[in-house]
Parts: C-alpha cells; sequence; structure tokens
C-alpha cells in the first residue's frame, strides 16, 4: 500500500470491460468494431479512427498470444503496480494487438507464443484488466493471478 | 517553392543548468540572432517549442531580450514541438507572409520518467504509462525480425557517444565501449540505460528568412531549408500513447514523413549526405536506417556494421552524438538537430566535422504519433 495514493483515479473501465468484470476473474475485454469496414479497435471509440464508420461494442475473444514482452524494473509515478513487473503484447484473433500488464506467478514463463487469457484486475477500489497464462484452454480454471496489483 | 534560408543559428548546451528555462532560451535566440547578423527587431514572427515549462512561455522568454511587439506564438508536440515550429515557419516565409521567423525551442525537463506524455489514467494506474516500455517491445521487434542483435543495439550508442566526445553542446562526453553499454542498469529488457536517452534541459534556434531577404542581407553560401514535412497519426501507426495496434499491418509516421519531405525537396535517400535521427533509444536510430531509406528494410545493422553511419563514413548518423550523448530537452531538441546540420553544411564542427557535406536530413518522433523530417542543402 502506498499512503501516497489517496483516490484511485478514474479508470475508465468501461471501455474496456463489460459491466459485470469481477476483480481476479476471467473477462472478455470490451472493443469496438466499426459497422462499415468491420475493423476492431481497443479500447472502445465511438466512431471509427480508420474509416469514420458508426461502432458496436463487442466482446473480444478471451484468449490471446504473446506476441511482444518487456519489464518495468523502476517504479514509474502513479502506478498502482509494484515494480519489477512484466508488460505483454497480448495478439487477438480480432487482428488486434493490446498492451497490457502480466499478472501470472512466474515472469519466467512469459515466452514469445505463450497463451494468455484476458483477467479483471483490482486496482485500488476499481477494476483493471490484464493478463495471465494459461495451459489448457478449455480448462475452466481461474487463471493464476497474483496480487502485484495493489488492492487499496 | 524552395525559397527557404537559414539565415543563423545558436544554442545553449543540452545538459542540467542552475538556471531557468528563460534564461536558456534567451542565450540560444540571442546566439541565433547574432550568427544571423540580426537583432530581434528585424523579427517578424517568433514560434517558440517547449512541452512543459507555463503559460505564455514564449513570452517569457522573449521578455529577456527585448519588448518588439511582433507575434509570438508557443507550439508544443512532444518532441516534434521544435519540429512544428520549423514547419509552421518555413511555411510562413514560403507564403510571404513573414520574411524574417524566429523559431526557438527550449526546454528543463525534470528528472526521471516523463510524465504526461498522453496516456490515460487507466494506462498510468496499471502500469502501462511507460515510454521505454513502447522503445523495449520496438527493440526487441527489430531483434526478432532481422539479423541485429543487442550488440548492434549497444554499438549505436558507442558511435554516438564516441561522437559526443567532440561535441561542446552534449551532456555526456565521455566514450563508452559495448559491455559498459550491456551491463549499464537495466531498464525495460532488452534496452538498458546507456541504450536510451536521458531527458534534460537546453535550447536550440533558428532564424529563418526568405531567398530574397538572404540575398539583401548579403548572406553568402547560404543554407537552404528545403523542406520540412509533419505529420500526424494514420489508423495502422503504433507509437507512444497508443494502447493498441492493428497486428496484421503497421505503418511508419517516420517513412510517411520522409517521403513528403524527400519529394517536396525533389532529393531520395541516395543523395543525403549527414542524418541527425531520433535516437530515443538505440533501435530507434536503427529503426530510421530503415523509415529515411537509407538501407532496405532488414540491412539496418549491415548499414551500422559497414561503419558508413559513423563520422567518417559515407552517411554519418548523428554526429552531434545524438539524444543518447546529447540528452533530450525535448522541445528543443529538433531545432538541436538543425543547429548540428547547418554547422556540418557550414563545416563549422571542428573535431567532429563530418567531411564536406552538402544534404543534410533532420528527423524527429514525438508521443501523440508527430512524425518531421527536414531537409537542409548548401
Amino acid at each position: 500500500m502506498n499512503a501516497q495514493i489517496g483516490i484511485t483515479p478514474a479508470l475508465d473501465s468501461r471501455l474496456y470491460l463489460p459491466d459485470d468484470a469481477r476483480a481476479g476473474e476471467p473477462v472478455a475485454l470490451a472493443a469496438s468494431r466499426c459497422n462499415r469496414c468491420l475493423r476492431y479497435e481497443f479500447p472502445q471509440k465511438a466512431c471509427c479512427p480508420s474509416c469514420g464508420g458508426d461502432t458496436i461494442t463487442v466482446a473480444l475473444s478471451r484468449f490471446a498470444t504473446v506476441a511482444g514482452f518487456t519489464s518495468v524494473l523502476s517504479q514509474p509515478p502513479d502506478a498502482l503496480v509494484r515494480a519489477p513487473y512484466v508488460i505483454v503484447v497480448a495478439a487477438f484473433p480480432e487482428d488486434l494487438s493490446i498492451l497490457g500488464l502480466y499478472v501470472g506467478a512466474s515472469i519466467d514463463d512469459v515466452h514469445l507464443g505463450s497463451r494468455l487469457r484476458s483477467v479483471a484486475v483490482a486496482a485500488g477500489e476499481r477494476v483493471g484488466f490484464g493478463f495471465a497464462l494459461v495451459q489448457n484452454e478449455r480448462d475452466g480454471d481461474r487463471p493464476a493471478v497474483t496480487d502485484n496489483v495493489r488492492t487499496a | 517553392v524552395n525559397n527557404v534560408v537559414i539565415a543563423g543559428v545558436g544554442i545553449h548546451p543540452f545538459g542540467r543548468f542552475d538556471v531557468g528555462y528563460r534564461a536558456l532560451g534567451a542565450f540560444a535566440a540571442r546566439a541565433a540572432l547574432a550568427d544571423a547578423q540580426m537583432a530581434l527587431d528585424d523579427v517578424d514572427l517568433v514560434l517558440v517549442a517547449n512541452v512543459g515549462a507555463e503559460m505564455a512561455k514564449g513570452q517569457n522568454v522573449l521578455d529577456q531580450l527585448g519588448r518588439h511587439g511582433k507575434p509570438i506564438i508557443n507550439v508544443e508536440a512532444a518532441c516534434a514541438s521544435s519540429a512544428s515550429a520549423l514547419f509552421i515557419g518555413s511555411r510562413m516565409i514560403e507564403s510571404g507572409t513573414a520574411r524574417v521567423v524566429l523559431c526557438l525551442g527550449v526546454e528543463k525537463a525534470p528528472r526521471g520518467f516523463i510524465a504526461a506524455s498522453g496516456f490515460e489514467q487507466w494506462q498510468i494506474a496499471l502500469g502501462l504509462g511507460v515510454n521505454p516500455v513502447y522503445f523495449a517491445l520496438q527493440a526487441q521487434e527489430l531483434l526478432m525480425t532481422t539479423d541485429a542483435t543487442l550488440n548492434d543495439c549497444a554499438d549505436v550508442s558507442v558511435k554516438n557517444h564516441r561522437h559526443a566526445v567532440e561535441n561542446p553542446n552534449a551532456m555526456y562526453r565521455k566514450a563508452v565501449n559495448r559491455e559498459q553499454v550491456l551491463e549499464s542498469k537495466r531498464v525495460c529488457p532488452p534496452l538498458t540505460m546507456l541504450m536510451l536517452c536521458a531527458p534534460n534541459e537546453g535550447a536550440a534556434a533558428a532564424v529563418l528568412v526568405s531567398a530574397d531577404e538572404a540575398a539583401r542581407r548579403g548572406i553568402d553560401t547560404p543554407v537552404r531549408l528545403r523542406a520540412v514535412s509533419l505529420v500526424s497519426r494514420s489508423p495502422d501507426d503504433w507509437f507512444v500513447p497508443a494502447p493498441a495496434f492493428r497486428t496484421s499491418q503497421r505503418t511508419s509516421l517516420s517513412a510517411r514523413a520522409a517521403a513528403e519531405a524527400y519529394e517536396a525537396a525533389g532529393i531520395g535517400p541516395s543523395d543525403i549526405d549527414i542524418v541527425e535521427c531520433q535516437d530515443t533509444d538505440a533501435a530507434s536510430e536503427l529503426l530510421a536506417y530503415r523509415d529515411l531509406g537509407l538501407c532496405r528494410p532488414g540491412d539496418e545493422a549491415g548499414l551500422l556494421r559497414s561503419g558508413a553511419t559513423a563520422i567518417g563514413g559515407r552517411l554519418p548518423v548523428n554526429a552531434s552524438g545524438g539524444l543518447l550523448s546529447k540528452g533530450e530537452p525535448l522541445g528543443a531538441s529538433g531545432l538541436g538537430q538543425i543547429h548540428e546540420l547547418t554547422e556540418q553544411l557550414r563545416g563549422r564542427c571542428g573535431a567532429r566535422q563530418a567531411g564536406n557535406p552538402r544534404v543534410g536530413v533532420g528527423h524527429v518522433m514525438g508521443a501523440g504519433h508527430t512524425a518531421s523530417v527536414a531537409v537542409l542543402s548548401l
């Protein structure tokens, strides 16, 4: 806990999470899809930045693939995450790659091509998103989420 | 359409100083005016590039020089602030709206993380609001998709630090070797501290005039500003602070900025003699080789290894030491490049003079997706 972090900032989670997202649970991230050119956008945009068309909210696939990763080794100001932590690029089947916090147990298990699932994570008193490794996509197990995000 | 001449340039060294940003800016502005043999009263318009100082910054800087009553306009576009000022200034000259424009970039950046890079609060809260993460991911991709290695990234830092030894305007003037770069503090793997530039303080300025005005003032061997491009984000560009990108297709802001500038200047990459590029990190310089057309995609490391981009090579890149050695005073970095290129074309760079270049290219890339390429020639 960091005493300097008083009130959790607005996380705008309605832009990327469904209303019923619960911290620690797997989730299907919310994105927008253009009605005209069918392009996906994350987080959601009211109109398509590519063609200007109207968009609808869609649920992304629950699973993605690690297309890149790095670590943050020094504590960035105002982050609710304790450094060191890992950032992954999660490539989704919807032709979207999303940067997100890796919330798995072991950093050493993250490799290019590793399979990920989206999870809702507690961030202060609000809910954000991250990615956890999956062993078996058909399992109904909850992902191994560790508490490297501060819960205020 | 090539009507713009750089009549004078000035710089305050980049580093850390016990003076405010107003004094830094005033120093560079005075130096540029002196170099152009002009007084403030000769200037029709002042454009001041800065990211973080305060409101009415340009007005406050210029008040140190004199109260000349002419328009002062502040310009901000992160690391492309200077380039944006140069873009406006050059067009004001070309259109005949102004005869003399002073472009000034100045910054006194805080130490450590660059705050307020345009990240959303949720990105910051979730640990995603970290600039070097973007550079690390770009570097990782470069290492995966080409034959470039981490040693090559280290060698970019070695080269630029070697160049900076002879640059009195650079912050870090000590040569480093590959091992020192690789073994320096890890920031965001694969990037280490010495593969990343440090935000710092400094100022740089250029006086732009029309060709007619240059002739009237008897400026012999003028350096011409033949093109300045400025591009913003297209649907498939990805840079700080974008949270996501389209996997199947990614375009390059810098490549687009280069294409526009080369076309406007009527040159091709083979005409370029010297380059100052946005080496925010070592891998970014290698990516710039590709984006600026200096090599074919995949040949970035080969170009570096050939020695072409070192002083003494056929196409020196960052003879000034680049941002890796000078540090990056965000709002001033682009005009810092213009200062270096102008002095190189004039043959005034002393021990770091890179031959007798006739065509120079400056390249910047800013958070929020802005890229610019400037073409200078004798």
